[in-house]
């Protein structure tokens, strides 16, 4: 019986043509790429899983001056002087940055005051973490008492450019003080009420969604491109030049890790993630690269005003491609792998919207700018981490819905 | 007599060499970025190790003590509750707080981003 099976194969594949054949065998590299894809996605997470987490013991003489004894106790640091006599108290807080969790040692006297802080881990881009250094944001907090509010805008100084970050660091820092004025002054804080934040740039991104997904479906080629370009300018300018949030695989790394942000002021990056991947997936068409992508749309001006065309040797079509998919994978694998997602992202939007960045920084911002006047939208085309990535997302939809429909058709048989 | 160059093969070979040249010298700008990225450390700890509870425990200078701060098998051992407190009998939670403020309630502000 099998080996008649088997001759029925070798028969039904002399019989098939060589398009159909390489078609076949190229169809089946696919699945073995997307399946290596996923197991390397897994290590690397499993990696970074694991290996990841820091030593806070050590860190509480930092924050509490004149301890040189510390003692663990659920999550409470006790600091002890050298006669023995109780200094303070540290614990640490945790809330969502940019790139992931940032987490914050405090230390608080008796008096209720703080005394230190330090941040025990964060997973911001470089250059955003570096302006809430040069504002000196975690040393305005000493001396503050557990009492104070520890907002943005309010009591705390807000870091223009990297206002994620900061936030992340306010937040953790409600979270520290609240367990150690609970667990170690005895003096419950009120519950934290949580505001949705909901303003112009989720408006803005919902309005540009329902352009991309309404207009790619016009028939008038004209109306068509006046939306595209609409949209386009939309997205440049507000999610571009004055929000400075477009989408970067720092996002996707953090949603992979499972870094997902509190939703109440967070919506923006739900809508934005959630989004593509929805209507990617319901949809097939990517709504966001071709339609309200801010750095896109740089590039777009750019070649149109110097009528730089679309340009894919076949030669090298191939190559391209697959070594734009390359570096978006080793992007995902070191964020997913150190556990940072802010250190895997590459783009140069933050040097180009809010025009700060380290001179490597700049020369590749330069060197794209430049090449947009060559070359039609150069870096989505050939380094943009975030195409294959819908391109996957795109893969794993076909696959899928191909295998719902051969198992439909079993079931009809049946 | 010299090879005739077709101008339209010379515009394309030109066309390829910028295209990989842009390519290329990203590519390496890419990395450079990694390598800048990763220097900067992202986290302040000297351990780097995922259970902060056993690493406390291990290290001779840090105790942990039971979150049990008042039951009596811990009562006069280093690390138990009378240890900790200023008095020397009270839990930490229970020593004098008189000259904390009394926390407010407290109002978030919606922020701008």
């Amino acid at each position: 019986m099998g080996e008649m099976t088997k001759s029925a194969i070798a028969t039904q594949k002399a019989t098939l043509s060589p398009a159909v054949l390489q078609r076949r065998i190229q169809e089946r590299r696919n699945i073995w790429l997307v399946m290596g894809t996923v197991a390397l996605i897994l290590m690397a997470w499993g990696y970074g899983y694991f290996t990841s987490g820091a030593d806070i013991a050590p860190l509480v003489p930092k924050v509490l001056p004149g301890a040189v004894r510390v003692e663990v106790q659920s999550g409470l640091f006790l600091g002890f002087a050298e006669d023995g006599s109780l200094v303070g108290y540290a614990a640490s807080g945790e809330a969502p940055g940019y790139g992931g969790p940032l987490q914050i040692l405090v230390g608080v006297n008796l008096e209720g005051q703080i005394t230190g802080a330090e941040v025990i881990q964060q997973r911001e881009t470089p250059g955003f973490y570096r302006l809430v250094q040069s504002n000196g944001l975690v040393e305005s907090l000493a001396q503050k008492q557990v009492t104070d509010p520890f907002h943005l805008s309010g009591d705390l100084d807000a870091v223009s450019g990297a206002t994620l970050s900061a936030e992340g660091i306010a937040a953790a820092t409600r979270r520290a003080v609240r367990t150690i004025s609970a667990d170690g002054l005895d003096q419950p804080l009120p519950v934290e009420r949580q505001p949705i934040k909901f303003g112009i740039p989720e408006i803005v991104l919902i309005l540009l969604y329902a352009g991309g997904y309404f207009g790619h479906k016009l028939r008038s080629s004209t109306w068509k491109r006046r939306t595209r370009w609409l949209t386009l300018l939309i997205g440049m300018v507000v999610l571009g030049f004055i929000y400075t949030a477009p989408l970067t695989i720092s996002q996707v790394i953090s949603l992979l890790s499972g870094y997902w942000p509190d939703w109440h002021n967070n919506i923006y990056w739900y809508l934005l993630i959630g989004g593509i991947l929805f209507v990617t997936t319901v949809d097939a068409k990517n709504p966001y690269c071709n339609w309200f992508c801010p750095f896109g749309a740089v590039q777009e001006c750019l070649s149109t005003i110097s009528g730089a065309k679309y340009y894919k040797p076949r030669k090298f079509s191939s190559f391209l491609t697959w070594m734009q998919r390359g570096l978006a994978l080793l992007a995902i694998l070191i964020g997913l792998a150190l556990r940072r997602p802010g250190v895997a992202g590459y783009e140069p939007f933050q040097t180009m919207f809010d025009l700060r960045g380290t001179g490597l920084q700049w020369a590749f911002l330069i060197l794209i700018i430049l090449s947009s006047l060559l070359i039609y939208r150069p870096f989505c085309n050939y380094l943009c981490p975030l195409d294959p990535v819908v391109d996957f997302v795109g893969e794993v939809r076909r696959r899928t819905k191909e295998v719902w429909r051969k198992w439909q058709m079993r079931s009809i048989q049946k | 007599m010299a090879d005739a160059v077709d101008p339209k093969v010379n515009k394309e070979a030109v066309k390829q060499g910028i295209l990989l040249l842009f390519v290329g010298v990203s590519f390496v700008l890419v990395f450079l970025l990694w390598r800048e990225a990763l220097a900067e450390p992202g986290e302040s700890s000297p351990g780097y190790i995922r259970n902060t509870q056993l690493v406390s425990t291990q290290n001779p200078a840090y105790k942990e003590i039971p979150s049990d701060r008042d039951g009596e098998e811990n009562s006069g051992k280093a690390g138990s509750s009378g240890m900790l407190s200023l008095t020397n009998t009270a839990t930490p939670a229970q020593a004098d707080r008189s000259h904390i403020p009394t926390p407010t309630e407290t109002q978030i502000p919606l922020m701008d981003q």
